[in-house]
């Protein structure tokens, strides 16, 4: 291995080291000593609980393109599928352990899956929904890299290794049976994530009350799915030292226009959803939970992170043919776009919790515990290394 | 399997069953309910003390099963934000004994409003617990089955009352079960045993002479948030309309 | 969709519909079982729970004459200023059971602030420093 892909290596391996401790240090010290983050102790769902709703929408998005282009004929995206399909697994791998790492008794996750059933609860169901997704991508996964895996059987190391346990020589058909299941595995992608939208739907707080949410997080889960996955292709390219051109560069392009169109669809969306809340007809309490946004405590999140970095900027980005033409520039919009993404969750979760009265708790402010953001620097970090692995192992890389 | 649970089996394909899952009157043998006097509330938090001795809440923990608030009001059409004054007592320690609350009260119209969780007959709480930790027994009570949480507090966001919350020690959720293990033996529950004005009444509503059923003939009652349409359980008389959760 | 063969067709949707089928009976046939026997354990777990507050009668089995001679704090349950009553039931000892003679136990009641209109209320400045107990008997 190069020696830059060691130093690489052991930082990330330090960064998640630095996430385990600081869930460590979560889950052993609820009461926490440090004067401004008391008043997190009554807020329920913070920074981590964001964080898997990021990873969460960015494995559905990235399925969502990934299947467009293997499952629904846009031949032009066929060149970054493979990107895309690990990409999924890793987030959504990722973000099952974030949720998981969250809940207080953590030792009894479980109990989700196994025998504690509540039927009614749309928590449950995503759940579900998410495992099952889970199990059919690795199985679209298995037999999409079929063939080259059996290309890679000849290979010596793990590399061989893998790809020997993974096949046997007489197979047939086993992309297009990977294409069906492609299907299904978008299809409940789409459920798992509009049980998602609905777990904060069916929420009386009125930031999130109503069937705007599950729309709206499908849409959001385009616009990540896009942005993610071609910083996904630029990366990988980049450090494999190709440049950007060819089928990859259309598909880079094609990635544009969706990016471009579903950011507009964004713009749309949120402009309107706060304009009818903070208006003078809407209920007293909609009205109020609009205020930290336009000018309280929320305001630099909502109009600086959110709307500026996450929505204009790349919008001016990818339409000016300078910008968008080039592949930096498209990967500059989508890095943008993915960090105001980040705002966005942290928004959504928190800032719709900020009217909620837990026996007079109110908190203005968005409070980022250092645990809480040791342990997502660690997730960060160990998606990046998954996916590292995964491309080293699987036979990612197009024969020419 | 026995009856109950191939009916419930059956029950679990319809949807229309399954999204509208209120307590069925039809087994219950009592139906608990809680009558609160606002009127006779002096916000002294003995009932808080109680309650947190009970049922194994850390004192000086900030959140507590039970607790008080306490609105000054200037009275104003419209009202500003600046002449509702409202605080709130969950710990042993008792605001209402400070300068600030005294001098803010002077004059204005004052009241104290107990508060607790409204055991609601289609609970927010249960309907969204993913492992079926909270659930009715057959008197209306909602118990938190602590064996089974795992703390993902989906039922502290739904709550409309903000009456769970997450305990410190035991790292589960945690809510008022109105002392039933104390209602079961035929005791009172803690926090109206140790209310010294009576603001608190306990009861059987289903029974007719029972002190809560002749309170609620007499009495015009209220109850926190009804158009949440959760049906809750606690009943308030002499309710203000600045009590808006 | 892309064309695919029609026999993977089947193949793959049969195997996704076999995948859902199990879901959706291990969902609503299975695990209601496990629920509603953990609930039911989780009854007796809370009903097998100690009280650590007595009733008023208890008290009165030996402290009849305090009992009887109240007027103004008979509505007030003992334990309501006392305390919880149980270890003292048992040990009968004066540690068990809490005498708090210091002028925050009356004043948590009888401070002089707004919204205090159905009991008599006092200020504090009402000779402050003096324990309220040394002129006016709480159980009168």
């Amino acid at each position: 291995m190069k020696k830059i892909e060691v130093v690489s290596g052991l930082t990330l391996l330090l960064l998640i080291l630095v996430g385990a401790l600081g869930i460590l240090q979560m889950h052993t010290h609820p009461i926490i000593p440090i004067e401004p983050f008391e008043s997190a102790e009554g807020i329920p769902w913070r920074l981590l609980v964001a964080l898997y709703v990021f990873f969460v929408v960015s494995t559905t998005g990235l399925c969502i393109i990934a299947s467009l282009g293997e499952v629904f004929g846009f031949t032009k995206l066929e060149p970054i599928v493979k990107e895309g399909l690990l990409m999924a697994l890793v987030t959504i791998l990722v973000g099952l352990m974030t949720i998981g790492l969250e809940i207080e008794q953590v030792m009894r996750g479980y109990f989700a899956l196994i025998g504690h059933v509540n039927t009614t609860s749309v928590m449950f169901w995503m759940i579900m929904f998410y495992v099952l997704y889970v199990i059919f991508l690795v199985v679209e996964m298995w037999f999409y890299f079929y063939d080259d895996l059996i290309k890679q059987r000849e290979e010596g190391g793990l590399r061989g290794l893998v790809a020997r346990i993974l096949t046997i020589p007489k197979a047939s058909d086993t992309k297009d049976f990977a294409k069906v299941i492609g299907f299904v595995t978008v299809f409940t992608a789409i459920v798992a994530h509009s049980n998602l939208g609905a777990l904060f739907g069916v929420n009386y707080l009125p930031f999130w009350h109503g069937p705007l949410l599950p729309v709206y997080f499908i849409l959001s889960a385009i616009v990540s799915g896009a942005a993610l996955t071609v910083i996904g292709v630029y990366i990988t390219d980049y450090i494999r030292g190709v440049k950007i051109e060819g089928e990859r560069y259309e598909a880079i392009q094609m990635l544009r226009v969706i990016l471009g169109f579903a950011i507009v669809v964004t713009i749309f969306f949120t402009a309107w959803k706060f304009v009818i809340k903070a208006y003078p007809n809407s209920t007293l309490l909609s009205r109020e939970s609009v205020i930290p946004f336009m000018n309280g405590e929320f305001a630099f999140n909502f109009w600086i992170m959110e709307v500026l970095v996450g929505l204009f900027i790349p919008l001016i980005l990818l339409a000016a043919p300078q910008t968008g033409r080039k592949a930096e520039g498209v990967f500059a919009a989508s890095l943008l776009t993915v960090i105001g993404i980040f705002f966005l969750r942290i928004d959504l979760v928190m800032g719709g919790l900020v009217l909620k009265l837990i026996t007079g708790m109110t908190f203005p402010s968005p409070v980022y515990h250092p645990f809480e953001i040791m342990a997502t620097v660690g997730f960060f970090a160990l998606t990046i290394f998954l996916y590292y692995v995964g491309y080293k192992l699987l036979p990612m890389e197009v024969r020419e | 399997m026995n009856r109950r649970d191939f009916l419930k089996l059956i029950a679990g394909f319809l949807p229309a069953v399954a999204l509208v899952r209120g307590q069925s009157a039809v087994d219950s043998e009592k139906s608990y309910v809680m009558v609160v006097d606002v009127n006779k509330c002096i916000g002294c938090g003995n009932c808080v003390v109680a309650c947190k001795t009970e049922n194994d809440v850390p004192m000086d923990f900030k959140l507590s099963r039970t607790w008080i608030e306490g609105y000054s009001i200037k009275e104003k059409i419209p009202i500003e934000e600046s002449d509702i004054r409202k605080e709130v007592l969950s710990t042993s320690k008792n605001p209402f004994l400070d300068k600030s609350w005294i001098e803010t009260t002077k004059g204005r119209k004052t009241f104290y409003v107990p508060k607790l969780c409204n055991h609601c007959a289609n609970a927010p709480c249960v309907n969204v617990c993913p492992v079926y930790a909270r659930f009715y027994t057959k008197d209306g009570v909602v118990l938190v089955d602590k064996d089974t949480c795992i703390g993902c507090k989906y039922c502290i966001v739904a709550c409309p009352y903000g009456a769970t919350f997450l305990h410190p020690e035991q790292k589960v959720t945690d809510k008022c079960t109105f002392c039933y293990h104390r209602i079961k033996k035929g005791l009172k529950p803690a926090c109206v045993l140790a209310c010294p004005t009576g603001a608190r009444v306990f009861g059987d509503i289903s029974d007719e002479n029972s002190e809560v059923s002749k309170l609620v003939k007499e009495n015009r009652v209220a109850v926190l948030k009804p158009e949440e349409g959760t049906f809750p359980r606690v009943l308030y008389i002499g309710l203000d309309s600045y009590v808006v959760e | 969709m892309v064309e695919v063969k029609r026999k993977t067709m089947v193949l793959g949707l049969g195997f996704a519909a076999l995948v859902y089928l199990v879901l959706f009976f291990y969902v609503f046939g299975f695990a209601p079982m496990i629920t509603s026997s953990s609930q039911s354990k989780w009854v007796e777990i809370e009903l097998s729970k100690e009280p650590k507050f007595s009733d008023t009668e208890i008290c009165k089995e030996c402290h009849y004459q305090l009992y009887i001679g109240m007027k103004n704090h008979s509505t007030v349950n003992c334990e309501a200023c006392h305390g919880s009553g149980v270890e003292h039931t048992i040990k009968r000892s004066s540690d068990t059971i809490v005498v708090d003679k210091t002028r925050d136990a009356c004043l948590k009641c009888h401070l002089d602030v707004e919204g205090r209109d159905v009991i008599e209320t006092v200020n504090e400045t009402h000779h402050a420093g003096v324990y309220c107990v040394v002129c006016h008997d709480p159980h009168r």
